[in-house]
């Protein structure tokens, strides 16, 4: 039983992964708490990451063509490969909720601040909702035009910064104590690097399956590429002050003015940021429906979607008090919540597997 | 299946339509207050916001506007309106009291901050302007040689607004005495702890009310005003950053022989703090800067290299002293405006970590070193002047 017949192509899901990991970090901006180093500990946490995805594409390779959810069940049987999925789904669908509750807040702050955020929220899920409806080849056929748009957008945006360039922002170079940077790096690690943990959900239909590896690295190391070169940029513009701001990248965006003609940029930064918000929620939600009806025997994921994804849009809603809970959660919390989720649950797997011998024999049933 | 999802995504771009610019958020060009200029002061414990709003039915038309010049009795092309609140948020809520429109900030040019305000500190006067995502970051920011109000009042002679005008001789005024400076780089100015920075000062001169913007600057300190200083020495500053794109250096020549005058339309500068081996940090100034003779009163004959280089060392000397007396008046205020601080942080931040406490000390016992480099290219078209021997 395959509930999922598309196939994808190498090119489509390493674009799709820098797009999932650009994803919330243009908004957000992580790890500017360290000032002029950020990039360091961006680096730092781009490394880690690398490391640790080792364990999902060993996974991958010992149950070719498998989700996580069918190797946990073979690995740990119905009831404990169930649990451990369920924690799984759990995880994918809460990020999702937060992913969501990210690119909401600042449409509603930045756009339509008097709309009820239900509303909002509302036309946020419903293209997610149809787009995973559509199935995998689908996302990752939009996903492609949407991250070449989010990179040509990248690029533009580089070029009209220029002028507000200040190389002095990066020094002094590494005066950050070392723990207070290692944190940095790990949160950076968690977040947004080990979130394509969903991946393990997608990476299976990739058309050529001994270039898993090959799709896993790359897509990360272009992914962190972008995002590192974001935090530069960031410090480049505005130094110290990123702190100040909610939304630091778009208010870098904001101050661009060549000329007094080439300004008023942020709307295309704007566009930018739902564009790819809804890529991630999008990925996360399929993930999560494909996840579920392979949990529950379903013969189909997709009457699955609508459900999950009013559940996502409601859990995104109540998910916290206010902004600055999210703010909050995001730099404090989160890397520390997500890590046994998107690096121990795979290690978990990959440990019982190798020590059960799976898949053993029995690899072309 | 072809028309039911036809159906859907039609059912999905009205329901966007609708609610996500219809209901709530929906503002119609004809509802709005278009702002642009915005002036805050402080009287006592409230704030007093003083609004520029333009006037679209006072503003004369494209090419063809007939009555253009009617002067008189003709329309206003803008309006002030005043509220006071405790807040400056509370003044915005207020000022609907009085005009009829909701105010949008999104096209303001300039913020003026009132003299009292800026001796009180500014930043509650410019918080809202930060958090608020309607206005520029990029809005130049100006106090006012007294009420801002004030400022705001006056009509521009040829524009239409006087908040325009005000951002036009900043415009202009950058390029050599005004050291400008936007919301953004004042936000980013009041972070650092030590350092200080200049904000310009507006005037209104003559009876008529003429705005006036010379390049006298206020000294901030975090958020509060310390003291003033005049425009040779603002340019002094700007001179080490290597801002100067059309200032002319006026310079005497040796022997009564006369003043000429040079426009400079490059600047380079760069400031290096070093250490001497007792650890006190030592400030070399380095600028240099482009430019050709526009003017000259006098005898002298500029026909040979000699002559020429007694020219550029007048300039670079004139040029030294304005950066002298920018250090000199950065001393006596104590207020490192030149970041010299920061510069050192950069540089060497162990140093920077015990010198921080008590950079009130250090910082007047700073010397500078100021190397000037001047490079003339063209004379103009008069290589003998006529009444030369």
């Amino acid at each position: 039983m395959k509930l999922e017949k598309g196939r994808i192509g190498l090119k489509g899901t390493v674009l799709i992964m820098i797009g999932y990991i650009y994803g919330s970090t243009a908004i957000l901006s992580p790890g500017v708490g360290v000032g002029q180093d950020a990039w360091v500990a961006q680096t730092i946490g781009l490394g880690l990451a690398l490391i640790v995805v080792w364990v999902n594409t060993l996974l991958l390779a010992r149950f070719p063509g498998q989700t996580f959810i069918e190797i946990n069940e073979r690995v740990f049987g119905p009831y404990a490969g169930k649990f451990i999925s369920l924690l799984f789904l759990w995880y994918i669908f809460h990020l999702g909720s937060i992913v969501l509750i990210d690119h909401l807040d600042f449409v509603r702050l930045m756009i339509i601040p008097l709309t009820p955020a239900e509303v909002v929220v509302f036309l946020g899920i419903l293209p997610c909702i149809y787009a995973a409806y559509k199935g995998l080849e689908v996302i990752v056929r939009t996903g492609q035009v949407l991250v070449v748009f989010t990179l040509l957008y990248f690029g533009l945006i580089t070029l009209f910064q220029v002028q507000s360039y200040d190389f002095a922002n990066f020094k002094p170079f590494l005066v950050t104590p070392f723990p207070k940077l290692a944190w940095a790096g790990l949160t950076a690690a968690s977040f947004p690097y080990l979130e394509t943990v969903v991946f393990l959900m997608i990476l299976p239909f990739l058309n050529q399956q001994n270039k898993v590896r090959v799709a896993v690295y790359l897509g990360l190391f272009f992914g962190g590429l972008v995002v590192i070169w974001s935090i530069m940029r960031l410090i480049l513009v505005l130094g110290d002050t990123a702190v100040n701001y909610v939304y630091p990248s778009y208010y870098a965006v904001r101050i661009i003015n060549i000329a007094e003609l080439l300004n008023r940029f942020e709307i295309l930064a704007a566009m930018n940021y739902i564009m790819i918000g809804f890529l991630k929620v999008t990925v996360l939600l399929y993930a999560a429906g494909l996840g579920w009806a392979q949990l529950c025997k379903c013969q189909d994921y997709r009457p699955l979607l609508l459900p999950l994804g009013a559940l996502m849009a409601l859990v995104s809603l109540n998910n916290f008090e206010h902004v600055v809970g999210n703010f909050e959660f995001t730099t404090q919390v989160y890397s520390i919540y997500a890590l046994p989720f998107s690096a121990g649950l795979p290690f978990l797997v990959l440990v019982g597997a190798w020590v059960r011998g799976l898949p053993g024999k029995v690899k072309n049933k | 299946m072809n028309r039911n999802r036809l159906i859907l995504i039609f059912g999905y771009f009205l329901l966007n339509l609708v609610f996500g610019t219809g209901c709530w958020d929906s503002r119609e060009l004809d509802e709005l207050a278009i702002i642009s200029g915005i002036g805050v002061d402080k009287e006592g414990d409230k704030f007093n916001l003083s609004f520029q709003i333009i006037n679209p039915t006072g503003l004369k038309g494209g090419e063809g506007g007939g009555n253009q010049g009617s002067g008189g009795g003709g329309t206003e092309t803008f309006v002030v309106a005043q509220s006071t609140g405790r807040t400056i948020f509370d003044a915005v809520e207020n000022v609907r009291n009085q005009i009829e429109r909701i105010p949008f900030f999104s096209h303001n040019e300039v913020i003026v901050l009132g003299r009292q305000l800026a001796e009180e500190g500014i930043y509650p006067g410019v918080d809202f302007f930060l958090r608020s995502p309607q206005p520029r970051p990029t809005q130049w920011v100006l106090i006012g040689s007294e009420k801002a109000g004030d400022i705001l009042r006056p009509k521009a002679e040829m524009e239409d607004t006087s908040a325009r005008a005000l951002k036009l001789l900043v415009d202009f005024g950058r390029q050599s005495w005004v050291p400008a400076i936007n919301l953004e780089e004042v936000n980013a100015a009041m972070t650092q702890k030590r350092g200080a920075y200049l904000i310009p000062i507006v005037r209104v001169q003559g009876d008529k009310g003429k705005l006036f913007l010379d390049g006298s600057a206020a000294v901030m300190k975090r958020d509060k005003m310390v003291g003033e200083v005049n425009p040779g020495e603002s340019r002094g500053l700007k001179w080490m950053k290597g801002e100067i794109r059309n200032a002319v250096v006026v310079s005497e020549l040796p022997n009564q022989q006369g003043l000429v005058s040079t426009r400079i339309f490059l600047n380079r500068g760069s400031i290096k703090v070093n250490l001497t081996p007792e650890g006190i940090p030592r400030v070399n100034v380095y600028v240099y800067v482009e430019g050709e003779i526009e003017d000259m009163s006098g005898k002298f004959n500029l026909t040979s290299t000699p002559g020429m280089d007694l020219v550029k060392k007048q300039v670079a000397l004139a040029i030294k002293k304005e950066i002298q007396s920018a250090f000199q008046k950065a001393r006596s205020l104590n207020a490192d405006f030149i970041n010299i601080g920061r510069i050192l942080y950069q540089n060497h931040p162990q140093v920077w970590e015990d010198m921080e406490h008590k950079w009130d000390e250090i910082f007047p016992e700073i010397r500078a070193h100021v190397t000037v480099g001047v490079s003339i290219w063209r004379v103009g078209e008069v290589s003998k002047p006529a009444i030369s021997e």
